[in-house]
């Protein structure tokens, strides 16, 4: 069984935000305005992370995009009282909106912030609705979104490879955000397979997870700046 | 059944939600939970036909980077834009404006049909007019004028306009009859060229091959945000850093705030707003008092490095001499701020590592550098030697072989383009200057040389550009016809009596040129992807309706009335065979290159109906073959050689004459040493003065462009608006960024309203304490503060382009920001 | 407009979701077809294949329902002397739809693809919908119903996915 994973390379990465809109647009996000963005009700599945550390003028700021962790341990799953976030047994954490009771535990709970409560009606002007995409789900008011690593689109490269009678490949399946990567700066693939990128890079040198010592067990590694 | 590989991933991507089949209205009926009365709504629905779903080329245009972009087209919509695998530009890549096209496409805030002005001007009322009504309109007003003889008094503002975009307009402007064809676009797209043209002579422009480049030495360069073409750069700095086995590539970045190419740099130097010039100079002074510059380079290519003797006989300083003699060491210090063991260290550092980049603003946005700066910066890249080398700087190759039978044209036509240019371009001061925008204004107030009749606005928003609203307004109000294309009611559009809304480029046929960062040309070539969600027409095809409307001679301009054919004859050459080739796999072009470059391969003509095909399906064509060792183009001065003592900008200033002459001179930077002849074709980097009390105006402004908006004329897109400021966790709104330390001394916190004002106007911010801000400099976003254009862009935020004033540059008379200085006032 | 039920409402109505989840197909209320079709006379004696009508089957997430122009490339002539064969003609000379309406029909949040079912995994209509091919007047409700219950016992005997992310997103 593959167990989806993403390794991004920081050093690599301009910070550009291409993985962040890509995400938007793939995954039927509502637009944000002034007021959700002020009381910080925006949706963001994926985030570009600003982190500043010592002052000026020997100061370091590392941008980090942030998509869910996929933890191995997610603490939503545990304060979910109905079940309706889930861990699949590719190691993807989902979100099933309909079952939702919009509670909030797994938003306080989840310590990288990655789970989105839909404080407003998602609606667009109508000939914005021309662009939502057919294969995911617009969610309600009052229920929690998440990222999904693009949980559709390894449905259909499984359709594809299962089609042609030959098992899932390396392109097959890919989420928004790694595919747009203009920098090639974030990998994504089967960590259970020595051979992928991701399974050999996340044993890189360079590599670290966010907010390991909470035992989380991201599946999302980060590749540091710098040699 | 039997299905095909191809058509079963054809299939596989048809697929449909339940929901979103049915329509649009998928919102107020929500599922289970919600009731049963959505329920049973849902269940009358029945969906009839199967859902076909395509990814058909186009190319992006939200910038002018060029991009091949796959639309997914699903029934009759657009719902995902990725980047086209196949294009040498991106490879399947896209960056966030990319990603936001459909935001420009499905824009509800988009004009849907033509409009006349109904109110008073700049009123915004407007009614509804037809297609017919408004072309007629369009028509009779010109013919009216070119009646009269007086076919100059129409002109027409421009974006960056390329391709076959800027071949109709060329064409109908000759063939009307006016010379009045400007580029609105202060500095945009033009970057480090001008300064190079000087140094290197004039070429199909230049390029700089960040890949293979193993040090790069950024002189606020904005590398990662506000670059000419954003994917490719980010591609080839993926590249640079880790697409060598070994050699990571270094990069070293100058700029008063830690922006995001400062926080991505190795090393971050904190530099006086403005001085990025001067410490060019400093590293080359060190360069040559250290001796480690390229000695080869620069006697067997270079002129000017050392004192050289004209032909009267007189001794002339050289760029040694220069360095020398202006540019002490205390002197950089203590112009630029920059600690002297830095300046040593990145100098030293810079002459090691080979091949080795020195990078000025080479952006669309930023406008303070300066043509003297852009040169002291770009001579270091002389000083080591890296030019047409891997990982140098690089002249881009000859453009495509594109052309129409040239536009024939009556006596009337002939002696309206006889007249001088409504901006001065091309004559006296602007003899080299193909555009000069910001002498619009004043000239249009002065009605200098002649009053202008029609404006036509065509991807130009100059009240929104300029710096001189007021006047800028009063000027329009003098115009008697305006007419805009623009498909938003941008702030220019307030002003116009006839809207012809565009469409936006997924719409419209497309036929564009441009360069690979490794300088080989690209045509890329696309077919509308789907049919316009509003009633606007492609301003190009509108052009060609007026001019045949209009009758001979001006309907002459074209030789066919579809844009369609007009792009087809203009990529007739390439079927004639010699380079080039329509896109391919990667691994495909590797291979044609070998057998090029060997000699092996040479290309024969081909079917032109097979090529047009081809052409479409893969997205455009390129030459993917670049000659490096052609000095000719890439040096092509009146020396033959790279010059530091610019003979170009000599023969320029000998040719003005008395009073032209002593007025293009003052605007070259004075020295304390050298003449100011002398000084005006060597790279005299300066630092401008900020303007302003010191002591009621204590902060410096440094005005920067938002990376997310760069290059954007319709910022209307919510998606990019909520990402603009995510390094200071702000957006929708204008702020300003300040050292904490400075925040307290002006007695302001972080989160508080502030006006900041300079002594030029005011705006609204919110104070924003940035460790990454100098102190005593507050660094303000440009590319808010739109005062209409939709709901999510008018009203949001300030201009603060109003806090700026400006100068014109000598030789290209582009427009450049003065530096400002500011206080804060707490609301 | 209708306003958004409160949360706690929702908490309320949960239950009762939960067993919609369960018994998520069908209407509740009988259906009247348009036009009393026949699928024994054209699967069985006929012996035409379901995606003749259905076109959407193998091709596209969901089946479809014919449009009268499929309907009219064999009855454009008249072929028996049943009046509800005229009203397809009916239709189709006024440029209208026919008015089907579904009887199989799963909730918004389930995504489930004919596709994948029937040209990927190669499952028979029948698995799902039952006798209805051999049914000879429109039934006033789906022949068998379709219920998460019995999507699961199907998926875990075939060893197909049973993530939850699989079929809700």
């Amino acid at each position: 069984m593959a167990k989806w994973g993403m390794v991004i390379d920081l050093d690599k990465c301009t910070a550009c935000q291409a993985c962040v809109i890509a995400c938007q647009a793939e995954n039927n996000i509502p637009n944000s305005d002034p007021e959700a963005a002020r009381t910080g009700r925006n949706i963001h599945w994926m985030e570009m992370l600003p982190m500043v550390e010592e002052e000026y003028p020997h100061l370091r700021m590392r941008l980090m995009p942030r998509p869910c962790m996929h933890c191995e341990k997610p603490p939503c799953i545990k304060v979910c009282p109905v079940n309706a976030t889930q861990i699949s047994s590719e190691g993807i954490v989902g979100q099933i909106n309909a079952r939702c009771i919009g509670c909030r535990y797994c938003t306080t709970a989840c310590p990288y912030t990655v789970k989105y409560f839909n404080w407003f009606k998602p609606k667009w002007p109508e000939v914005m609705e021309h662009q939502l995409n057919p294969d995911v789900q617009v969610r309600y008011i009052g229920v929690v979104e998440k990222c999904t690593f693009c949980h559709h689109r390894l449905q259909k490269g499984r359709d594809l490879a299962r089609y042609e009678g030959r098992e899932l490949g390396p392109d097959d399946y890919m989420p928004a955000c790694v595919q747009t990567c203009p920098a090639d700066a974030m990998y994504f693939g089967d960590l259970d397979n020595p051979k992928s990128s991701v399974a050999i890079l996340s044993k890189s040198k360079r590599a670290f997870h966010l907010l390991e010592d909470l035992g989380t067990h991201p599946k999302v590694t980060y590749l540091s700046e710098g040699v | 059944m039997k299905m095909q590989r191809r058509d079963f991933i054809k299939l596989l991507s048809s697929s449909t939600t339940f929901g979103l089949a049915y329509g649009y209205g998928l919102f107020s009926r929500l599922p289970g939970i919600s009731g049963s009365e959505a329920l049973a709504k849902q269940l009358e629905d029945v969906s009839l036909r199967p859902v076909e779903e395509k990814w058909l080329p186009s190319i992006c245009r939200q910038c002018a980077g060029g991009c091949g972009v796959l639309v997914r087209v699903y029934g009759e919509r657009a719902v995902k834009l990725d980047g086209n695998p196949l294009h040498p530009i991106n490879g399947g890549r896209l960056c966030a404006r990319g990603q936001a096209g459909l935001q420009l496409l499905y824009n509800p805030d988009r004009i849907a049909t033509p409009l006349a002005r109904a109110g008073n001007r700049g009123e915004g009322k407007w009614k509804p007019v037809s297609w017919d009504e408004a072309l007629g309109t369009v028509g009779e007003k010109l013919k009216a004028l070119r009646k009269q003889g007086r076919p100059h008094e129409l002109a027409m503002l421009t974006g960056a306009q390329r391709g076959l975009e800027r071949t109709v307009s060329e064409r109908f402007m000759a063939a009307y009859g006016s010379p009045n064809l400007v580029r609105y676009e202060p500095d945009r797209s033009l970057g480090m060229n001008p300064a190079l043209n000087l140094m290197q002579g004039q070429a199909a422009g230049f390029t700089y091959d960040i890949e293979n480049a193993a040090h790069i030495l950024s002189f606020n360069s904005a590398l990662l945000e506000d670059h000419w073409s954003p994917v490719q750069l980010f591609r080839a700095y993926g590249n640079f850093r880790r697409g060598r086995k070994e050699n990571r590539g270094k990069l070293v970045h100058a700029e008063p705030r830690l922006s995001v190419t400062g926080a991505k740099a190795d090393e971050w130097i904190p530099i006086k707003p403005g001085s990025e010039g001067i410490l060019a100079m400093g590293i080359a002074s060190i360069l040559i008092v250290e001796k480690r510059y390229d000695e080869n380079f620069v006697t067997e290519r270079c002129f000017g490095f050392d004192d050289w003797t004209d032909e009267s006989g007189t001794l002339r300083p050289g760029f040694r001499t220069l360095v020398i003699q202006e540019y002490p060491m205390d002197r950089v210090v203590k112009l630029t701020g920059v600690p002297r063991d830095i300046i040593i260290r990145t100098a030293r550092e810079f002459a090691r590592v080979q091949p080795a980049l020195a990078i000025g603003n080479d952006g669309p946005g930023v406008r303070h550098q300066g043509i003297y700066n852009r040169m002291a910066i770009h001579a270091l890249n002389a000083l080591v030697g890296n030019i047409q080398k891997p990982g140098g700087v690089l002249a881009n190759a000859r453009p495509a072989d594109l052309s129409l039978p040239p536009v024939s044209r009556d006596r009337v036509a002939d002696q309206g383009l006889s007249r001088p240019r409504l901006d001065g371009a091309g004559a006296e001061r602007y003899a080299v200057a193909s555009d000069v925008p910001a002498s619009v204004t004043d000239n249009l107030l002065e009605k200098k040389p002649y009053p202008i009749e029609i404006l036509m606005l065509n991807g130009a928003n100059p009240l929104y550009e300029s710096l001189h609203f007021e006047r800028l307004v009063k000027a329009l109000k003098q115009i008697p016809t305006i007419v805009s294309f623009s498909p938003f009611h941008d702030e220019t559009t307030q002003w116009a009596d006839l809207v012809l809304p565009d469409t936006t480029y997924l719409e419209k046929w497309q036929l564009d040129t441009t360069y690979t960062l490794k300088g080989h040309p690209v045509v890329n070539l696309s077919r509308p992807v789907l049919k316009a969600p509003f009633d606007g027409r492609d301003t190009n095809e509108v052009l060609l309706a007026v001019a045949a409307s209009m009758g001979k001679p001006v309907a002459n301009a074209f030789p066919s009335t579809r844009i369609e054919d007009l792009a087809k004859l203009s990529l007739q050459p390439l079927s004639k065979g010699g380079s080039g080739e329509p896109f391919g796999a990667p691994m495909e072009e590797l291979w044609t290159r070998l057998l090029e470059q060997s000699g092996w391969k040479v290309r024969t003509e081909v079917d032109f109906e097979k090529l047009w095909a081809d052409l479409l399906e893969r997205g455009g064509w390129w030459d993917p073959v670049y000659y490096r060792w052609e000095w000719r183009r890439a040096l092509a001065t009146p020396s033959g050689r790279f010059e530091f003592y610019s003979l170009g900008a000599r023969d320029y200033f000998a040719k003005l004459t008395g009073m032209e002459r002593d007025m293009a001179l003052q605007k070259t930077p004075r020295l304390v040493n050298l003449q100011q002849a002398d000084a005006a074709c060597l790279p005299a980097a300066s630092r401008a003065r900020a303007g302003g009390n010191e002591t009621l105006y204590a902060l410096e402004v440094n005005p920067y462009f938002i990376p997310i908006l760069s290059g954007i004329t319709h910022t209307n897109q919510p998606w990019l608006q909520d990402v603009t400021g995510f390094h200071v966790y702000q957006n929708w709104h204008t702020w300003v960024e300040i050292h904490p330390e400075t925040a307290h001394q002006v007695g302001v916190h972080n989160g508080d309203w502030v006006f900041v004002e300079s002594p030029g106007g005011r705006v609204k911010a919110r104070v924003r304490t940035y460790e990454g801000a100098m102190p005593h400099v507050i660094n303000l976003p440009v590319g808010l503060g739109h005062t209409s254009g939709g709901r999510w862009t008018a009203g949001i935020g300030e201009n603060v382009l109003k806090l700026l004033q400006a100068r014109q540059e000598p030789f290209t008379g582009q427009e450049q920001f003065k530096p400002a200085r500011a206080r804060l006032i707490k609301t | 407009m209708k306003k958004e039920p409160p949360i706690t409402m929702r908490l309320f109505a949960l239950s009762l979701s939960a067993a919609f989840a369960l018994v998520c197909s069908g209407s509740a209320s009988a259906v009247d077809q348009p036009i009393a079709y026949n699928h024994y006379k054209h699967t069985q004696e006929l012996e035409l294949e379901c995606t003749m009508c259905h076109t959407g089957v193998s091709t596209q997430i969901r089946a479809t329902l014919p449009s009268a122009e499929i309907c009219i490339s064999c009855h454009e002539e008249p072929v028996t002397d049943s009046a509800e064969e005229e009203k397809i003609r009916q239709y189709y000379a006024q440029n209208e739809e026919i008015p089907w309406k579904r009887l199989f029909q799963v909730p918004e949040h389930v995504f489930f693809s004919h596709r994948r079912h029937v040209t990927v995994a190669g499952l028979d209509c029948a698995k799902c919908h039952g006798n209805m091919a051999t049914q000879k007047k429109p039934p006033k409700k789906a022949p068998m119903a379709i219920s998460m219950k019995a999507c699961m016992s199907c998926h875990r005997k075939l060893q197909a996915q049973i993530d939850c992310v699989s079929c809700h997103r």
